[in-house]
């Protein structure tokens, strides 16, 4: 078989544009229309003859960029016959990719592009190599390698045409006429009265109900817009359904969008009637329109917008309006062997092999799983998973090349999920070819080699920590046939090196193991997150290639041009303030890198300025995330270039006035309907600047109030009774036997105020605090010839002498007299003779215990005498009167 | 161990009871210094209470050193570290808190606290220099401030200018070394502003969350999707992140260094202390920078207030016309916050509670804005913070009425 290889540039050239000719000559205009894929080949003897089914019967939307329309005069008006690839590679088609789709060009570009089908200008391209290789060459006889020079022609077609210009030609911008804001028309928040009786619903009921509703026979599959319930029907029909237009105006194919699609696809054999019958799909699909438009009309509601001072752009909408930029290719996937995208085109409970790499390898859902509108997966519990044979691939190919990658974009759903399994190629827990998982803040890779056991070896330490984080990352791991694993978190290299286990090869390897997506093949270990794209290698990826995907980024990223030309006479035609924008997630929306830039080539001269843009979505203000109100003073890493906007003023001589360099996110609000505008403070000599209000600062006070009744009793906290009892004993607080005690009691004092905390425990350490001050007091005055503090009391006396007489009251007025600051008894205080009579009992007390010193084991009469005045002073001061403020 | 027993026996307590002068001063004392006024400074009270002079008496017990050797500094030594622990040692914030309180000659506006360049220490003899405080963390020598508290030395300390002891543009408490080593250590800088904001405008950051404010200055370390759900972001981290983001960028040349490793990984010996590098942005404020690309990257140390607009204007900035303020660094900053109305009445709320030992209930809001008013006012205490302890405490100084 001769390969396109073997054929010279110039002759497969020449195939292609003799092809060409003959094709052009025969295609319409470059919009919307029927055409025809023209006669065939007469210099080809093998071409089948033509059929009805060669005509290409399109009524979608023009392409919407020069490159979109390049390709479908190309590329896609020789593929997209039914008798070609029009039949399997369309939306909803057994084809993995819908490059042919016949109901929208746009669709059909995105995906060839998605899928790097066309490859680079003057490389093979690998659509033709698909078809090199024995897939579904058209053409009679063994002429796979024919076909494949006809596709490779056409791609070069492609390429061959004069490239874009500027940098807004690169990035495909076209015009975008957009909608005025007055005309803007919304679903309800809620299901309108009749909507349960509506056609619309009544069919959904009757032909999707076994699994687009929260309790399908056959599955669960959310969008559910034929749950018994109107109220999540009708939410899930918003967010499937765009409405071009209301009422009369409708355009019959954007309006019916997917719903009418998947009908006329004859989606999961959705077409009706049903037995006894035969299923009509173009039938089915014209009644299903039918009550799209019905549902359009009935079920929308006209926005007020009587403030005629908004200064706003026209609204624009994502799918009808959105461009798919063509710089956003060049993922480096020359090694891929499997890949899997999650397309949001993709239905059901299988998510594509799109490698093109034999065999597909699909994954099956096993478990709470949901599709994700952004595109992805969301995985609440259980996996997706391959079959063994068709895991086999990556055995097959990774034995022969001795290395490897793992290439996926995740979104872990915390940090404190330990030792998940996000992708792992297994036959059970632990005996595993690789696994690449989440353990709190780190990605582990596990990888089976000669040099490890069955379980993939030691953790691979993270530097720095914490690189995995519950939000989209990138993660890419390596194993390199020289230096073993690598992992990478958004292109940064976060695995020290170098491998523990060092490099081996992969002769322990089994080709029995499967490939797990979510869990262990077991069902353990399971990992919550989103996978939004994951592809294997059997390449090591290079750092370099690593940060170019990085770059590129996951998801569909379109720019979204607000028209503001008609806003002030300023502005020149064909003016826009282009957006950034992709689905974020399910909640939201990335907007990103603002710019200006006019498409008309003779604008010169024009100045104008800018200030206070906000983003708008169906007619609202968005609340939260707007991230552009500060301009022109702020949002910009950069000193400000762009405002005002003024031709001289441009950034790289491409027309392209850049705003501000930061992104933010706006919250989704019905899905495929969203339609966005742009208000502003100030555009040109148009002004609606937007003041909040003050509020009144003389009520922060009642901030303070709390309503709880206070309790107006409070204790002394550790320092204050600390310092209470220093100035009661007269003994410093640095004494050193004072701060050891301190030290030690400390923590153990009341730490608040509030008497209610008040616990028994504290009070044992205000009683052991006093002590050490009283003995220390007691101590030092006893050692006086004469005491100070107790100036009469003989503390040389034996017990029974000191405490006879006078001696107690010796003791226990200086006592009081400070405790009580006076002796005049006060209102909240206990009464001095109170006291004194309490004190005085306790001496009896203590004498009576012990009058022969027979309890004093240590010895001497006096240190009895002391003991006992000291018992008497931490009574007096380790208490209430002391504690209580 | 036979007394011990004893020692819950007595425990004296009344109440209910209308006081007199006399029990109006020994509570005034008490409450402000946690010990019992001795029979002469009570009986000088009494006289002043006589006099309807409330406030002179309490005036008169803050002259014992408890004052601050207790009171004032356990009312600041929560503040100075995210545990709000008060029994960490006495440090350079606690200290210049009371230096504040303390001063007198000249008296010094409360505000400054939060830009102005002091700090508290002790000039006495043969207490160890300021700059020990760079201490290592398994160093136990004593430092100057652990020695104050140990020797009883607290009164002595006073106010002298930051920029004696350091060479970091000074900012009041937040360029303090306890402050650093607490709020810049590590992180992103945020703590510095969330804790400063709780301790001296009484508010957390769930008390300031207003998500209608621009997300054009957050940080690009905050996740949009956290989780892989943006709702998350757009209802609850852009309500602070909005507005706190750009008014901690002022600490963006701040840090506290404690790194063992210099970015190539080779050992180093950190200093322990404060650093500023003017003009660098800290390599923390682009931490997780992947996280969210498109978030905003710190180029300089500009800060701006966002939450001048919107339901947080009834914090009370100053000059409340002016939308749209900003500055660099954290000495502006610092009068941003300490010009608020949330400023004063935090810390009359604080004093309130700490001499009061309870929160104001409604009966109180007159007593409340009548100390707020005079705690501004320039000719009545001119944002001085002792009176307004001794307000609090003439206002207290009787039980309330038995329910």
């Amino acid at each position: 078989m001769l390969s396109l290889n073997q054929l010279s540039a110039p002759a497969a050239k020449i195939i292609g544009s003799v092809l060409l000719t003959t094709l052009l000559s025969a295609c319409g205009g470059s919009s919307g229309g029927s055409i025809s894929a023209g006669t065939p080949n007469a210099s080809n003897e093998n071409e089948p003859t033509s059929t009805a089914s060669d005509t290409i019967n399109y009524d979608g939307p023009a392409a919407r960029s020069d490159l979109a329309q390049r390709y479908r005069s190309e590329v896609w008006a020789n593929l997209a016959r039914e008798t070609r690839c029009g039949t399997c590679h369309v939306v909803g088609g057994e084809g993995t990719t819908a490059f042919a789709d016949t109901s929208d060009i746009n669709v059909a570009y995105s995906q060839a592009l998605s899928r790097t089908l066309l490859g680079t200008s003057g490389g093979e391209s690998p659509l033709a190599a698909k078809v090199g290789g024995g897939h579904q060459c058209w053409l009679t006889g063994d002429n796979d390698d024919l076909c494949a020079s006809q596709v490779q022609g056409w791609v070069d077609a492609y390429f061959s045409t004069e490239g874009p210009q500027t940098f807004l030609e690169t990035l495909g911008l076209a015009s975008v006429a957009g909608q005025d804001l007055s005309s803007i028309r919304v679903f309800y928040d809620e299901a309108p009265a009749g909507f349960d009786s509506s056609a619309l619903y009544g069919l959904t009921r009757q032909y999707c109900v076994d699994c687009h509703s929260e309790d399908g026979v056959v599955r669960q599959q959310s969008p559910y817009f034929a749950d018994a319930s109107p109220d999540v029907a009708y939410n899930a029909l918003r967010s499937v359904i765009v409405v071009s237009d209301a009422g009369a105006g409708v355009n019959a194919a954007s309006a019916s969008s997917n719903l009418t699609r998947q009908v006329a696809s004859n989606h999961n054999g959705v077409c009706w009637p049903r037995s006894p019958g035969t299923p009509n799909c173009s039938a089915s699909a014209s009644e299903m329109h039918s009550a799209v438009v019905g549902f359009i009309g009935d079920e929308l509601e006209l926005l007020d917008f009587s403030d005629a001072n908004l200064v706003a752009s026209k609204t624009v909408n994502l799918d009808e309006d959105g461009i798919v930029p063509e710089s956003g290719q060049g993922r480096v996937e020359t090694n891929v062997i499997a890949k899997w995208e999650f397309s949001t085109l993709e239905t059901g409970s299988v998510a594509q092999d799109t490698s093109n790499r034999e065999p597909d390898m699909p994954l099956t859902f096993a478990g709470n799983i949901e599709r994700l509108g952004s595109g992805g997966v969301r995985i609440n519990s259980g996996r997706l998973q391959a079959r063994v044979d068709d895991s086999a691939k990556l055995y097959d190919r990774i034995s022969a090349s001795g290395e490897y990658t793992i290439e996926a974009w995740v979104v872990p759903l915390n940090v404190t999920q330990e030792d998940a399994r996000i992708v792992t190629y297994a036959g059970d827990e632990m005996n595993r070819n690789f696994m690449l998982g989440q353990n709190l803040y780190d990605y582990d890779f596990y990888a089976r080699s000669s040099t490890t056991d069955a379980s993939g070896g030691m953790p691979v330490a993270m530097d720095p920590d914490e690189a995995a984080q519950a939000t989209l990352q990138y993660v890419v791991a390596t194993y390199s046939a020289t230096e073993g694993r690598k992992v990478y978190v958004n292109g940064a290299l976060v695995s020290v090196t170098p491998d523990p286990d060092g490099a081996g090869t992969f002769g322990s390897w089994s080709r029995n193991f499967v490939l797990a997506v979510g869990s262990s093949v077991t069902d353990e270990y399971q990992w919550q997150g989103s996978v939004r794209f994951l592809a294997i290698h059997d390449r090591e990826m290079q750092p370099a290639d690593i940060v170019t995907n990085y770059d590129i980024g996951v998801g569909t990223k379109y720019y979204l041009l607000f028209p503001i030309s008609d806003i002030d006479p300023l502005i020149p035609d064909e003016s826009y303030i282009v957006l950034q924008v992709e689905k974020f997630d399910d909640t939201g929306y990335l907007f990103n890198e603002p710019f200006f830039a006019t498409l008309d080539g003779n604008a010169t001269g024009y100045s104008f300025d800018l200030e206070g843009m906000r983003i708008g979505i169906n007619g609202q203000i968005a609340t939260a995330g707007q991230a552009y109100i500060r301009l022109p003073e702020y949002g910009t890493r950069e000193p400000m270039v762009g405002v005002p906007i003024n031709a001289s003023r441009v950034t790289d001589g491409s027309g392209r006035q850049i705003l501000s360099v930061v992104g933010t996110v706006i919250a989704l609000d019905q899905g495929s309907a969203d339609r966005f505008f742009l208000s502003f403070d100030r555009l040109g000599n148009r002004e609606n600047v937007i003041v909040e209000g003050v509020l009144d600062a003389s009520e922060f006070v009642g901030a303070a109030i709390v309503g709880a009744g206070p309790a107006d009793v409070g204790i002394k906290t550790f320092d204050e009774i600390n310092e209470a009892l220093s100035s009661l004993t007269g003994i410093n607080k640095t004494n050193v036997n004072v701060t050891t005690t301190f030290a030690t009691v400390r923590k153990q004092l009341p730490v608040n105020a509030g008497l209610e905390s008040f616990a028994a425990s504290q009070q044992m350490a205000v009683a052991q605090l006093a002590v050490l001050y009283c003995k220390e007091l007691v101590d030092q005055e006893s050692a006086l010839a004469s005491s100070v503090y107790f100036p009469d009391f003989n503390f040389d006396a034996t017990p029974t002498t000191a405490f006879a007489g006078g001696g107690r009251d010796q003791i226990i007025s200086p006592l009081l007299d400070r405790l009580l600051a006076n002796t005049t008894q006060s209102a909240d205080q206990v009464a001095f003779a109170d006291a004194q009579t309490e004190l005085d009992g306790l001496i009896t007390t203590l004498l009576g215990n012990c009058s022969d010193n027979s309890c004093v084991p240590q010895g001497t009469t006096s240190s009895r005498v002391n003991n006992i005045v000291t018992a008497t002073c931490a009574t007096a001061y380790a208490n209430g009167m002391m504690l209580i403020q | 161990m036979k007394t011990a027993c004893l020692f819950s026996t007595l425990f004296f307590i009344s109440s209910g009871v209308h006081a007199g002068p006399t029990e109006q001063a020994k509570r005034i004392h008490e409450r402000l210094t946690g010990v019992i006024p001795s029979e002469s400074v009570l009986a000088d009270m009494v006289t002043l209470l006589e006099g309807e002079d409330g406030e002179g008496a309490a005036m008169l017990a803050m002259e014992h050193k408890a004052f601050y050797s207790a009171t004032i500094k356990n009312w600041a030594a929560p503040w100075t570290n995210r545990e709000q622990d008060v029994f960490v040692p006495l440090n350079d914030y606690t200290a210049t808190i009371i230096a504040y309180v303390k001063a007198e000659s000249p008296t010094r506006d409360f505000r400054e606290i939060l830009y102005g360049n002091q700090i508290g220490y002790s000039p006495a003899a043969g207490v160890p220099a300021y700059l020990t405080v760079r201490k290592a963390p398994d160093d136990d020598t004593e430092d100057h401030y652990q020695y104050l508290e140990r020797n009883d030395l607290i009164d002595t300390i006073v106010l002298q200018p930051q920029s004696n002891v350091s060479s970091v543009p000074p900012a009041g408490i937040m360029t303090t070394h306890a402050a650093a080593k607490a709020f810049f250590i590590d992180g992103t800088n945020r703590a510095m502003l969330r804790y400063t904001m709780l301790n001296h405008m009484c508010r957390d950051l769930e008390q300031v969350h207003d998500t209608s404010r621009p997300a054009d200055r957050i940080r690009q370390d905050v996740s949009r999707s956290p989780g892989g759900d943006s709702s998350e972001f757009l209802t609850g981290c852009v309500g602070c992140h909005s507005g706190m983001d750009p008014l901690a960028q002022a600490f963006a040349y701040y840090d506290y260094d404690n790194d063992l490793e210099d970015e190539n990984d080779v050992a180093r010996t950190p200093s322990y202390s404060i650093v500023h590098t003017q003009g660098q942005v800290n390599s923390k404020y682009s931490v997780n920078n992947t996280t969210f690309a498109y978030g905003f990257v710190t180029t300089n140390d500009r800060w701006d207030n966002y939450w001048r607009a919107g339901p947080n204007s009834v914090i009370g900035w100053s000059n409340p016309s002016e939308r749209e303020v900003g500055g660099n660094g954290a000495e502006s900053v610092g009068r941003e916050l300490a010009n608020s109305e949330a400023f004063a009445v935090c810390q009359v709320e604080k004093v309130f509670k700490n001499v009061c030992l309870r929160d104001p209930t409604v009966n109180d809001e007159t007593q409340l804005r009548s100390m707020v008013s005079n705690f501004k006012s320039s000719s009545v205490h001119d944002y001085r913070i002792k009176p307004v302890f001794a307000e609090a405490a003439d206002y207290c100084k009787d039980p309330l009425p038995l329910l």
